[in-house]
């Protein structure tokens, strides 16, 4: 068994904080629980449905995030307890209802995990979740270590019940990622009897705004003496540091670094929002100087900053503030821009305090130098090997050439985000949020004396969560357009997790599968599928739908590489090139192969002078095969282990 | 493989010059040749620049620099000595003994019969040929004929632009002695790719060139018969004498032909070769008997393969009556005076056309042959 799911209480074990905060619904007797993926958040909703079996409770991979919410809140207007879990853009997508439900209240508990990937490193953008918490006035807890993340889930189901609103906990990669101790508590046996009462009513009116800001009031109570804030230090420091989030561990490292753990106060904030402004004012209202550490948008520091602002009233000096606003804690990019880190708040310390900084050993620099000397290779995003999105764009580039009208590709989110890039020829004019290639490709294609020609793509995945609204207007309102749905069989970005085409639901049992075709077809849309693969039918397929000037959907249907390898069994044949009939990079091909369509396997000899493949990497798809113009690119017809895939099984 | 290049451009300049400036014949050389070019319905794109500076995709454009001259010294081993109607032995009235031939193909079946039968004796070993798309309605799609009923299937003319060289270089794959039949670009372009790559030319063994005054765009014809009936009925359409009917499944329909002589290629127009110069043999209409064809003897073996098509009865032959012959020198010079009065005194159109000043003021000042009538 997952040491996640031991029911063991008091016993120590590392997990993941996505693992901790999963765990800490478990100890909370969760459910029900429903999520859309996105990285930093996926592996929350992975574990739930890893531990649905054994504790009971509902498990799912909803359509989005904002069905995820609902189904959750659904689950609690029955007197049940149930979590979401999703990344910065999902709140995005949940944040209709969420500006609702604060109104209507709910009865079992309600906890949202939102994870905010700071730096955005998989992600179109990046954004400071907390302020949805104060733009729906909903209960906000930071977690600073997984250990937290786990306790503060089990008391946000408290909390929920108790003040009756959803409670939002936000994590961030370096929590939901990282990996801590976590001690084990209880498991309870879940007892609740689903039941709606005649008087479980949940409607969502204006009327009901002051009740929302009582039950703001009384969670503010309730935060003025929560554990999870804590004052360590002289009571009298002149400088006091607060953080939230996992910069709470840097500001400890760095003063103990810096040697001045016992010369300043740190105020550890876990309820942001709404604000505890005595417990704060008590602690600010003796310094001289507050110092803040948190994870992207300066929210935590305004809200000091309006708390004491207020305090001036009863007396009370406000400190100087030392943060984002002012300047002084910045990372490379900027003030508010990327993800905390150890050394921006060691050297914003050093500088405001005026210490001495620490100097590293001459090992450490050294090997430093040495380590960037290296110089590792630059590497472009790029499809993997065997990867149906290259042969898709591949496809779409050679058709809209062939139109020669100038058509546009409008892209959306998946793998194939990376079509506003090289591997996919450059072509995806847009990169946004979900579903939106569609949608603005509804305006492209009614656009009076707009005679570029438009497609439109999404994923599978994207399709279900996203597209539906945008493909029955484009019907309805006679948007020209091709709607190509790239089926790779996954949601392939974030790990595999299966969708309402898969065949499969979270917990691994089989599910109805929902034809993308049928339901098109239902709209009343001329649909095709055809194999990527097959260059000269998709290349011509398109051709005709970009000719037929109105809505057609086009879906290219292969399975991702990844998960095509996976589950096959048998081995494949060999593809190589016969160098003898490769030209290189003479008149009628140069580099055609390596250079033009650029699948990463596809390689240049450099001592012969001609295209080679790279064996490791070659995922024996055979799809180049097709595109060398001297038939130089072969597969053998006897199918064989690869080389590493043989040493793999000795 | 260095090749024989002497103009030192590349695909850049050929999109540039040639198919961005609408002066692409769509003869598909370039097509062949390597991955970067493609054709769609009759219009030919660079899917992007190969990154060379110089190509044989430009050096064996029709519509880039055209020596006549050192083309015609090349393949016929003299100078060009009658600039109207080009080099040639003979000029016949000729047809396809074989009826079933004559009921399917146009006027006497002479390209039909003699292909068919070059197969069948095994002077040849394959022909490049035009037959029709299985996809697109009225769209002509080149053929490697490798059989007599392929070849059966491809008989009758195709008023639009096939770009059958596209299949050259697959063809020589499979093929030693390979003929190849299309209009005078196609004639220019072929002979071309011979200089450059001279190991090609010892693979075609016959080059049949079809009159041509122009063709029409694909694209813009297509569109209009849709406007006028159901384009998947139509089968195919014929142009005879400044008319214009289609065949459908249940029978034919006449449409009026001159909003259909606009919708011609303008690159059409620049061209100096309705009866294909360059190849060994050319042949077209007589605009006078429906079961004949003009028959154009120009090269050595070109002699040789009719010669002996004749004896073995493939081919009949009549003499060319002498006032027929001068209303075909009459369309020609037209033709040529046209072009050169564009190209060299308007220049409004790239100076492509390399002929000597001797040709040039000659055709300036040529009179028509007068007193012969239609």
């Amino acid at each position: 068994m997952n040491p996640v799911f031991k029911d063991e209480p008091g016993k120590v074990v590392l997990m993941m904080g996505n693992e901790a905060i999963a765990r800490g619904a478990i100890e909370a007797g969760v459910d029900f629980s429903a999520s859309y993926p996105g990285s930093p958040s996926s592996e929350i909703q992975e574990t739930l449905a890893q531990s649905a079996k054994i504790f009971g409770h509902h498990a799912e991979w909803s359509v989005n995030e904002k069905v995820a919410f609902e189904a959750c809140c659904g689950a609690s207007f029955a007197g049940m307890r149930a979590i979401t879990s999703m990344k910065q853009n999902g709140i995005n997508v949940v944040s209709d209802v969420l500006n609702t439900v604060n109104l209507s209240g709910i009865k079992g508990g309600v906890v949202l995990v939102v994870a905010d990937d700071a730096g955005g490193y998989s992600s179109t953008n990046e954004m400071d979740s907390r302020l949805h918490a104060k733009l729906a006035e909903l209960p906000l807890l930071e977690p600073s270590t997984p250990e937290e993340a786990k306790e503060m889930v089990k008391y946000a189901f408290e909390l929920s019940e108790k003040v009756k609103l959803p409670v939002i906990v936000r994590s961030v990669t370096r929590i939901s990622h990282a990996r801590g101790d976590v001690k084990l508590g209880e498991i309870p046996k879940r007892t609740r009897k689903p039941a709606m009462g005649f008087m479980d009513r949940f409607v969502g009116h204006p009327i009901l705004h002051p009740i929302l800001h009582m039950r703001v009031n009384q969670t503010k109570a309730e935060f003025e003496k929560s554990p999870f804030n804590q004052f360590v230090g002289p009571e009298d420091a002149g400088t006091v540091i607060a953080a939230s989030g996992p910069s709470v561990a840097y500001v400890l490292e760095a003063l103990h670094t810096l040697g001045i753990d016992d010369q300043v106060g740190i105020l550890k904030l876990g309820t942001t929002w709404p604000i505890p402004e005595q417990f704060v004012r008590k602690h600010l209202s003796k310094a001289s100087q507050v110092i803040v550490f948190e994870e992207i948008e300066p929210f935590l520091e305004d809200n000091l900053k309006v708390v004491m602002a207020d305090a001036l009233h009863q007396g009370v000096s406000v400190p100087k503030f030392f943060a984002k606003r002012s300047g002084h804690i910045k990372g490379p990019k900027g003030a508010g821009i990327g993800e905390m880190t150890p050394d921006i708040v060691y050297d914003a310390l050093a500088d405001i305090l005026g210490v001495k900084r620490h100097m590293r050993s001459e090992r450490f620099i050294d090997a430093e130098k040495r380590a960037v000397e290296w110089k590792l290779p630059g590497r472009e995003w790029a499809f993997c090997a065997g990867c149906p999105h290259r042969a898709s764009f591949w496809v779409i580039k050679n058709a809209l050439k062939e139109d020669d009208r100038e058509g546009v590709l409008i892209g959306d989110i998946g793998c194939y985000s990376m079509g506003v890039s090289k591997t996919g020829y450059n072509l995806s004019r847009t990169l946004q949020c979900m579903g939106a290639a569609i949608g603005f490709a509804n305006g492209l294609g009614n656009l009076s004396g707009f005679h570029q020609p438009v497609i439109a793509i999404a994923g599978d995945s994207t399709f279900y969560h996203s597209c539906l609204p945008g493909l029955v207007n484009a019907k309805y309102n006679n948007a020209k357009m091709v709607f190509i749905v790239l089926d790779n069989s996954g949601t392939a970005m974030t790990g595999f997790q299966p969708h309402p085409g898969t065949g499969k639901n979270a917990v691994g049992e089989p599910a109805y599968v929902l034809s993308i075709e049928k339901i098109c077809e239902g709209m009343g849309i001329p649909t095709q599928s055809v194999d990527p693969f097959e260059f000269d039918d998709a290349v011509q397929m398109l051709d005709d739908a970009l000719e037929a000037g109105e809505i057609r959907v086009l879906i290219f249907r292969h399975k991702c590489a990844l998960i095509e390898g996976r589950e096959r069994k048998e081995d494949k044949p060999r593809v190589f090139i016969d160098q003898e009939i490769c030209i290189g990079d003479e008149c009628g091909c140069n580099r055609f192969c390596s250079r033009v369509f650029g699948c990463p396997a596809l390689i240049w000899d450099n001592q012969k002078q001609k295209a080679t493949i790279d064996e490791v990497v070659c995922t024996r798809c055979g799809v180049c095969v097709k595109i060398c113009p001297k038939g130089a690119i072969k597969m053998e017809e006897q199918a064989v282990p690869k080389a590493v895939e043989k040493r793999k099984r000795k | 493989m260095a090749y024989q290049l002497s103009l030192h451009k590349g695909p850049a300049e050929l999109e540039l010059e040639i198919l961005k400036a609408g002066l692409c014949t769509v003869c598909g050389a370039c097509l062949g040749l390597c991955p970067y070019f493609r054709v769609r319905k009759e219009k030919v794109i660079l899917l992007e620049s190969c990154g060379k500076t110089e190509g044989r995709c430009y050096e064996i454009c029709p519509r880039t620099r055209l020596d006549l001259e050192d083309l015609n010294q090349k393949v016929f081993g003299r100078s060009r000595d009658d600039f109207v109607l080009g080099t040639h032995t003979g000029i016949f009235l000729a047809q396809s003994f074989s009826k079933k031939i004559q009921a399917k193909a146009q006027y006497g079946g002479v390209v039909t019969g003699l292909i068919s039968w070059a197969l069948s004796k095994k002077i040849i070993d394959g022909a490049i040929l035009v037959g029709y798309s299985t996809r697109y309605s009225l769209l002509p799609e080149p053929v490697l004929a490798l059989g007599p009923e392929q070849v059966l299937a491809c008989a009758g003319s195709k008023y639009t632009s096939a770009p059958s060289l596209k299949i050259l270089d697959y063809s020589l794959k499979h093929c030693k002695k390979l003929a190849f039949v299309g209009r005078a670009c196609q004639v220019e372009a072929l002979r071309k790719r011979i200089v450059v790559e001279p190991e090609i030319g010892e693979r075609i063994a016959l080059i049949v060139g079809l009159f041509c005054m122009w063709s029409l765009d694909y694209r813009r014809i297509s569109e209009h018969l849709a406007e006028k009936m159901d384009l998947s009925q139509a089968k195919k359409f014929d142009i005879p004498y400044n008319r214009f009917v289609v065949y459908t499944g249940r029978g034919k329909k006449e449409l009026d032909f001159e909003p259909i002589k606009g919708m011609r290629r303008a690159t059409c127009d620049i061209c100096y070769d309705f009866t294909a110069e360059l190849a060994d043999l050319s042949v077209g209409s007589t605009e006078w008997k429906d079961d004949w064809n003009t028959l154009i003897v120009r090269s050595e073996r070109g002699r040789r393969l009719v010669e002996r098509a004749k004896k073995a009865r493939a081919l009949r032959l009549a003499e060319f009556p002498e006032e027929r012959e001068a209303l075909l020198r009459n369309a020609s010079l037209g033709k040529k005076q046209r072009v050169v009065k564009a190209l060299f005194q308007d220049k409004t159109a790239r100076e492509y056309l390399a002929i000597s000043d001797k040709e040039k003021e000659w055709i300036a000042n040529a009179k028509p042959i007068s007193g012969v009538k239609k």
